[in-house]
């Protein structure tokens, strides 16, 4: 086998090559870490959102959006006292009867912005039970409870929306009670009103969702049968944590579309890197020859190869990993289903790495071979 | 300019001599062009969507402070006020379901317009098959735009279902207004009642004005007359509407421009790039060439055709793959119940092949320097 | 290197038994081994079939009328109405009136899930229908499926003799089935 010292030796011969071979691989590792965090940022926010243990009645025919579901609002007490196995706390039903719509907000000295809007009662802290309030009050009427994300959804700097602010909202102004945190969930960038008051701001006697907690993983079955008994409340009974997933479903194609992309310029890279291989290899086939004259075998010199390009490729992977936790990982992105932070999970560096390690390794055989499959003769007298 | 013929003639012989590196660098440079092709087309379906241009004549009213058609409901009775308004050449009502607000792909919209007016506002509608008559005989008939048919691969006579509405297709229809391709066109009574938002209630009225220049006083005036309604209104000309309403949509879209920045800069580097490795092996073969006689001035043409030539194929395959994709693929984004479909053009895929080219020659201007620059004696030395 | 073959052969002889075992625990339990109660229907529900078809059926449309939690009903209708008319957890399922248009009934129709009656208006459709249900001894619907249980399925014809439940009013009808006749198409 050829010492490692050869392979060190021959990269740091020609130093600009060797920052084009590292920088190349950065580049596509780079790539796969921007699309793969956006994906798994945009997937864990939607799947932590939901509660398999939480069950949403919607108005049948809106399974797909609770901004389109319409559920009359006495179906709140009425599962209530009609499913079983609901989860409680000191007596009281986890069931929370919901608003949600989104609408433009003005937050005072700025202009208006979307937002997503929940009209909630208490209710809905035994029923989302990943959500704290970190500073102020649960809303009173004329006020509103905003969450940890909400100024980035909005487009306005944290302090604009602290407790004691204003925010205008069909004509009316409303006071920030407090900031609630909800970490990796959607509702971190929703903006939490008073039931009553959002239902009279937009004019609406019918709530979006009904919640319900139940007691254990398999209670589902208890709240569907309550929806296919009272078929007069035409409701439906999903899972929250399969409403999620569909609407994860939804956003695939966008998701698919930044792997595309990822995948044609990292392509793109790596056309660019296999030309300079092939240009670096081949102004060496004499030196293998000689090598193999030698007596070195073509399988220690194909190594050797390969390691050298592996190390390119591996620093670079390096460089990229560097580059992309500390710019990458937890910068947030807002979007229509809400605010969710870039990640990096262990099986996000792992692709990486993998990548980077198929650069290495596959990049470098097709020329390697090229080079070395020349009979010995003809490669040594090549100039 | 017989003499850059030859030169052209050889500078092929050249690139066809080296197979390998010319394949990688022309897969590099297709790919890099696919990516601008790619968003070119969207930059431009973009702005045709969304600037108002001379022939505009449609007005778009909207329930004021509303942006998603879940939320905006207008009451059908305002119609007869519009009508009368000064400078209004026609009015439709339309309701509008869409199954997610979400800026998607994978948007699925249905517009609810009173049978007999739809082809009295939109005389320009072209039928491809079925009939008025049969869509006008059924309740629950659809016309199909053109694009969502291919998306969806309906022909008429088909039934399909979405949104909790289930419909049958009467015909296909295409029209000069985008929205119309990527619609299902319905009886306005039947999307009410399926989607149980009840008679009476529409999201909005399409307002067609005798002149463009009368879009802005028109919309004004219709304002004005609901101002202190219960639902007052909010009117603009249809495109500024969709610049307006469908912000995540263009907000990704113009976000795709720095990609486009990118994949030119990495087509640049790609040519540049190889036509460096060319000029580095070649170091020998261009004294040679000068030796026999060869002015300094046709080596360092000869691979400023080489680039063009590179660059030129490249492009090529890569505007007509990316033109062949969106023609055969229909993309349309959703966003806020406002669809844009990415349609490729002619000026966009041969924007995408000029750039290669240009770009080629670009790229080959430093390396036929380096090229031309080489002195004769050390460069026949080398071995 | 005979070492490595030898190691390497030992190495792969392991790896196929551990899958192997995975394999068999994924399948699950052999089916033959299976408790005999959870391969057959409850018989709480096969209980409540009936060999001949109860006398005095009345439509649906008739028993929304006029509703009185507790009195015993016989109506006659078809499994419809709804997109999913029976429940996968529980025995009940959706009755409509014999007049709801199902969609088998509209010529030319390819629709796929007739039963749902979605070229109606939704109003219609509402008014049309009942729930059903098989109580167990508990007071609560038993925790199977009616779907299949002799040959059940959409669209097809029944007569249910039951009492009217608790809470239910001319909006919601729920009926505690006692008898079930399938009848013949």
């Amino acid at each position: 086998m050829l010492p490692f010292s050869y392979a060190t030796r021959n990269l740091l011969r020609d130093p600009v090559r060797l920052i084009q071979k590292v920088l190349g691989a950065a580049l596509v590792v780079f790539l796969v870490y921007a699309a793969g965090s956006f994906n798994e940022g945009m997937k864990s926010v939607l799947m932590a959102s939901g509660s398999p243990r939480n069950v949403i009645l919607l108005g049948a025919g809106s399974e797909e959006s609770v901004e389109r579901s319409e559920v009359s609002i006495q179906s709140e007490t009425l599962a209530t006292a009609g499913i079983s196995g609901i989860e409680k706390r000191i007596g009281v039903a986890a069931v929370s009867g919901e608003v949600h719509y989104m609408a433009p907000l003005i937050v005072s000295g700025y202009g208006a912005e979307h937002a997503l809007l929940r009209g909630i009662t208490a209710g809905a802290f035994e029923v989302h039970r990943e959500v704290r309030i970190l500073e102020g009050n649960y809303p009173s009427p004329g006020q509103i409870l905003v969450g940890r994300l909400a100024y980035h959804s909005l487009g306005v700097p944290e302090e604009a929306l602290v407790e004691g602010r204003e925010v205008e909202f069909e004509g009316r102004v409303y006071i920030v009670s407090g900031v609630f945190e909800a970490p990796g969930t959607v509702m971190e960038s929703e903006v939490w009103f008073d039931r009553n008051d959002l239902m009279t701001a937009i004019q609406r006697d019918a709530l979006s969702c009904v919640i319900v907690r139940m007691s254990s993983d398999d209670g589902y079955k208890d709240a569907d049968l309550f929806a296919r008994q009272r078929l007069d409340l035409e409701l439906v009974a999903m899972r929250e944590s399969d409403y999620y997933a569909r609407l994860a479903g939804f956003y695939d194609p966008l998701r698919a579309m930044t792997w595309l992309t990822a995948g044609l310029i990292g392509a793109g890279a790596v056309f660019g890197g296999l030309n300079m291989l092939y240009a670096a290899f081949a102004s060496r086939i004499r030196e293998l020859a000689t090598l193999q004259a030698v007596g070195f075998r073509r399988r220690a010199i194909l190594f050797s190869l390969v390691q050298e390009s592996l190390l390119a490729t591996l620093l670079g992977t390096l460089l990229a990993s560097i580059v992309a936790v500390a710019f990458l990982e937890g910068v947030t992105v807002p979007f229509s289903i809400g605010t969710f932070r870039l990640m990096m999970p262990l099986p996000v560096l792992g692709l990486g790495l993998l990548v980077g390690l198929a650069l290495g390794t596959l990049g470098a055989l097709p020329p390697a071979f090229r080079c070395l499959s020349a009979p010995l003769p003809v490669a040594l007298r090549s100039s | 300019m017989k003499r850059l013929l030859h030169l052209a003639n050889l500078a092929f012989k050249q690139v066809t001599r080296h197979r390998i590196r010319t394949l990688l660098t022309i897969a590099g440079v297709a790919t890099g062009i696919f990516l601008f092709t790619a968003v070119e087309t969207m930059q431009s379906s973009l702005r045709i969507a969304t600037e108002v241009s001379a022939g505009d004549t449609t007005l778009v009213v909207y329930r004021e402070n509303r942006f998603c058609p879940l939320t905006s409901r207008l009451p059908e009775h305002y119609l007869g006020e519009i009508r009368r308004i000064e400078g209004v050449r026609e009015a439709i009502p339309i309701q509008i379901v869409v199954n997610n607000c979400g800026a998607s792909l994978d948007v699925i919209a249905f517009r609810g317009v009173p049978p007999e007016d739809l082809e009295k506002y939109s005389p320009d509608l072209e039928m491809l098959s079925g009939s008025y008559a049969d869509w006008t005989a059924r309740g629950d008939a659809a016309l199909i735009g053109e694009n969502f048919a291919a998306r969806r691969g309906l022909k008429p006579g088909d039934q399909f279902e979405a949104v909790g509405v289930r419909v049958s297709v009467a015909g296909i229809i295409r029209s000069s207004q985008a929205q119309d391709n990527n619609v299902a066109y319905v009886h306005l009574s039947f999307l009410q009642q399926a989607s149980r938002l009840g008679l009476g209630t529409v999201t909005q009225f399409n307002v067609r004005v005798d002149s463009s220049d009368q879009l802005e006083s028109v919309a004004e005036r219709i304002d004005t007359v609901f101002a202190s309604d219960t639902d007052p209104t909010d009117t603009k000309p249809e495109k500024a509407f969709f610049a307006k309403t469908a912000r995540d949509l263009i907000d990704i879209i113009r976000f795709t421009r720095w990609i486009g920045f990118g994949a030119v800069l990495a087509v640049l580097g790609l040519v540049a790039n190889a036509l460096l490795l060319i000029a580095r092996g070649r170091v020998k073969e261009n004294a040679i060439l000068q030796t026999l006689g060869f002015p300094r001035f046709s080596v360092g043409v000869l691979m400023v055709w080489e680039g063009i030539l590179l660059g030129f194929l490249g492009g090529l395959s890569g505007s007509v793959i990316a033109a062949l994709f969106f023609h055969l693929n229909r993309f349309t984004f959703g966003n806020e119940g406002l669809t844009l479909a990415l349609t490729p053009s002619i000026e966009v895929t041969l924007t995408g092949l000029f750039l290669a080219i240009a770009l080629g020659l670009l790229a080959s201007i430093w390396p036929a320097w380096v090229a031309c620059r080489n002195p004769i004696v050390s460069s026949l030395r080398q071995g | 290197m005979k070492n490595i073959t030898h190691y390497s052969l030992i190495a792969a002889c392991g790896f196929i038994a551990l899958a192997q075992i995975a394999c068999e625990k994924a399948a699950g339990p052999d089916p033959s081994a299976e408790n005999t109660s959870s391969a057959g229907t409850d018989p709480q529900i096969e209980a409540v079939f009936l060999d001949a078809a109860p006398e005095g059926a009345v439509s649906v449309l008739a028993t929304r009328k006029k509703v009185e939690p507790g009195a015993t009903i016989t109506v006659s209708g078809r499994i419809a109405g709804a997109m999913e008319p029976f429940s996968g957890d529980y025995a009940t399922l959706v009755l409509a009136d014999d007049s709801l248009e199902t969609c088998d009934r509209i010529p030319e129709d390819g629709c796929k899930t007739p039963w749902d009656a979605c070229c109606v208006e939704p109003k219609t459709i509402a008014a049309s229908r009942i729930t059903v249900q098989v109580l167990g001894q508990d007071g609560r619907p038993v925790g199977q499926t009616l779907k299949q249980v002799r040959g059940l399925k959409e669209l097809d014809g029944l007569i249910v003799t039951g009492t009217v439940a608790e809470g239910s009013s001319e909006e919601n009808l729920i009926l505690n089935a006692t008898g079930i006749f399938l009848k013949k198409s």
